[in-house]
């Protein structure tokens, strides 16, 4: 429904954040990973947003809404991996030097941080939506 | 002349063959009507979303909790919205009735 439309935008932000925040833990989770895809170390990963611009059919109401945000995209970290000197690591080369993940923890536990405080501003916007309805239905009242 | 359609709306519900000359202008179904109906359906539909949401939710369907609050609060909204047409038309009706002849 129209009258609804906050809502369901801030519905789209909170998904996004959720999604934001997998990332950071899967890039958390991953810090030591030296086997990932291609038998290569784990590449760190990051979210990019964009504006919805047409909302999705009647089939997904609410989920996909004009003006909302949707993750359109999740990109790998094309910076270097991070040597490390370590000759007992099974994945040590002959010199002894082991490819760690390009993962930044405390870049991570940044976007941990912002995520969670994205998350809650998003509730906040729904709950003033609210709010503003509820005082709708007010108009009139003790007359 | 909303007003005067909201009556014929409760009339018409009231089973009233009463007909004033000021009414013979709202014939068969008036724009109120419509427009209650409209909402009713519209309200309908909401809940049935949210139950539908509720259950996917319980089956361990849904990967996004806020969607299930946000379906439930829509729900709620709509409903009190709906209670609160339904009073002012129970209001108006009851006016009426208080009308001394």
């Amino acid at each position: 429904m129209d009258m609804f439309r906050s809502m369901d935008v801030s519905g789209s932000g909170m998904t996004a954040q959720r999604k934001w925040m997998d990332v950071s833990a899967e890039n958390l989770a991953n810090a030591r990973t030296t086997r990932a895809a291609n038998g290569q170390p784990y590449r760190a990963k990051s979210v990019a947003f964009s504006q919805v611009l047409e909302s999705a059919g009647a089939d997904r109401p609410g989920v996909v809404v004009e003006g909302g945000v949707q993750v359109s995209g999740i990109q790998e970290d094309q910076s270097p991996f991070i040597q490390v000197h370590d000759p007992g690591h099974p994945d040590a080369d002959v010199n002894g030097d082991v490819l760690m993940p390009n993962v930044n923890p405390v870049l991570e536990m940044t976007n941990l941080s912002a995520a969670s405080r994205a998350y809650e501003a998003n509730i906040a916007a729904f709950n003033a939506g609210k709010g503003m309805f509820l005082k709708a239905l007010e108009i009139g009242k003790g007359q | 002349m909303s007003s005067v359609s909201g009556v014929g709306g409760v009339g018409g519900v009231g089973g009233g063959g009463f007909s004033l000359p000021l009414m013979e202008g709202v014939k068969g179904s008036s724009e109120f009507d419509r427009i209650l109906t409209k909402a009713v359906d519209g309200v309908d539909g909401t809940l049935k979303d949210s139950d539908a949401v509720a259950k996917n939710f319980a089956a361990g369907k849904v990967e996004n909790p806020h969607e299930v609050m946000i379906r439930l609060e829509e729900a709620n909204l709509t409903l009190q919205w709906t209670l609160q047409v339904r009073n002012k038309v129970v209001d108006a009706y009851n006016e009426m009735m208080r009308m001394s002849v």
